[in-house]
C-alpha cells in the first residue's frame, strides 16, 4: 500500500469515525485529536496537504507486523506530526501534534 | 459516524502487554496525566488479557475535551448580604430575564468591566465600602469563569485596593444597582441589556 492509498484510507476512517487512539499517558500533548483539541476535519486537512516526501512508514515498536504511517505536513508555516496504523478495520492514531 | 458500545470488541496494541491484544469496550475513569484530570465514564478499549486501557475510541474525544475545558475555568465564590441578592433579582426583573440564567451573565459582565477599566475598579472599591454593601452575608454567589478573566479581574481589583472576592462582588452589585436601577450609566445599561437578551430576556427593558 503506497502513500496515496494510506492517506485515502486514513481520511475515510476520519470521516466515518472508524478510528481509535492508542492510549498514552502524554495524550494531551502528543495526541491532540484524542483529547478533542483538534477535530477530525483538521487532521483530514493536514493529510491532504501532504506530498509523498512528507510520508514514511515504519514498524510499530511493540509489533513488527504492524506498519505505522507517519505524515509531516506544514500548515501556515507550522510543522505537524501525524502517526497512525490500521488494526482490525480501524485506524489507530498514536500522535497528532505540532512538530 | 461509527459509534462503539459497551461490550463491543476490537483489537489494539496494549501498552502494558506490549503486543497486539483483543479489547472490550467499557466505561472507565480516564486519568489525563499531564493535567491531573480524572474524567469519569469514558468509553475505552480495555485489554482482555491484563485489563489495562489500551485504546480510546474517537467518540470519547468530546468528553475528554469538555473535562479539560472545565478545568481551565476557575471558580469565584462569595457570600453576600441578602439585600444584594435582592438587587440581582431586581436587575433580572428589570431586564425581564430569569435570575438563574442572568446572575452569571451579570457577574461576568461586571467582572469584564473591572478587568478593562481601572477607573471603574476604583469605583467598585469605593462602593464596596458603602453602607449598602455591608450587612450579614447570608446568600451565596458562585461563578465559573475563564481563569484568564478572573486573574485579570483580581489583579485589577487588588490595584484598586479591593482586598477580597467578597468585597469585589459587593462593590459590583452596588455599581450595577446604580448603573441600571438608578440610571447612572445608560451606555453600560444598554450593553448589559444585550447580555440579558443573550440569556433569554423576552423584551428590551424600558429606558
Amino acid at each position: 500500500m503506497g502513500f496515496k492509498d494510506v492517506r485515502t484510507l486514513l481520511i475515510d476512517a476520519l470521516e466515518s469515525g472508524r478510528y481509535q487512539h492508542e492510549y498514552r499517558k502524554d495524550m494531551e500533548s502528543k495526541n491532540l485529536l484524542a483529547v478533542g483539541e483538534v477535530g477530525p476535519e483538521f487532521v483530514v486537512s493536514l493529510l491532504r496537504r501532504c506530498g509523498g516526501a512528507q510520508y514514511r512508514a515504519s514498524s510499530h515498536h511493540f509489533d513488527a507486523g504492524v506498519l505505522c504511517h507517519q505524515f509531516t505536513p506544514r500548515v501556515d508555516g507550522e510543522g505537524w506530526y501525524v502517526k497512525a496504523y490500521f488494526l482490525a478495520c480501524d485506524a489507530v492514531f498514536i500522535s497528532v501534534h505540532r512538530s | 459516524m461509527h459509534i462503539w458500545k459497551e461490550g463491543d470488541r476490537s483489537q489494539a496494541i496494549c501498552p502494558a502487554c506490549e503486543r497486539r491484544v483483543e479489547t472490550r469496550f467499557e466505561l472507565r475513569a480516564v486519568r489525563l496525566e499531564e493535567s491531573g484530570i480524572d474524567v469519569p465514564d469514558v468509553l475505552v478499549a480495555a485489554c482482555t488479557d491484563c485489563g489495562a486501557t489500551a485504546a480510546v475510541p474517537a467518540q470519547s474525544a468530546p468528553k475528554l475535551r469538555e473535562a479539560r475545558e472545565r478545568r481551565k475555568a476557575d471558580l469565584l465564590e462569595s457570600r453576600i448580604p441578602s439585600h444584594l441578592d435582592d438587587v440581582i433579582h431586581l436587575l433580572s426583573d428589570h431586564f425581564a430575564t430569569a435570575v438563574a440564567a442572568f446572575r452569571p451573565a451579570l457577574l461576568r459582565f461586571y467582572l469584564s468591566e473591572v478587568a478593562s477599566d481601572a477607573a471603574f475598579a476604583r469605583r467598585v472599591k469605593a462602593l464596596s465600602e458603602t453602607e449598602l454593601a455591608g450587612g450579614r452575608a447570608r446568600a451565596r454567589v458562585s461563578l465559573r469563569a475563564p481563569a484568564e478573566l478572573l486573574a485579570a479581574v483580581r489583579g485589577r481589583s487588588r490595584e484598586a485596593g479591593v482586598g477580597t472576592d467578597a468585597e469585589l462582588i459587593r462593590g459590583i452589585l452596588v455599581a450595577a444597582k446604580e448603573d441600571v436601577l438608578e440610571g447612572m450609566d445608560p451606555e453600560r445599561r444598554v450593553r448589559l441589556a444585550g447580555a440579558a437578551q443573550a440569556e433569554g430576556a423576552l423584551r428590551p427593558a424600558a429606558v
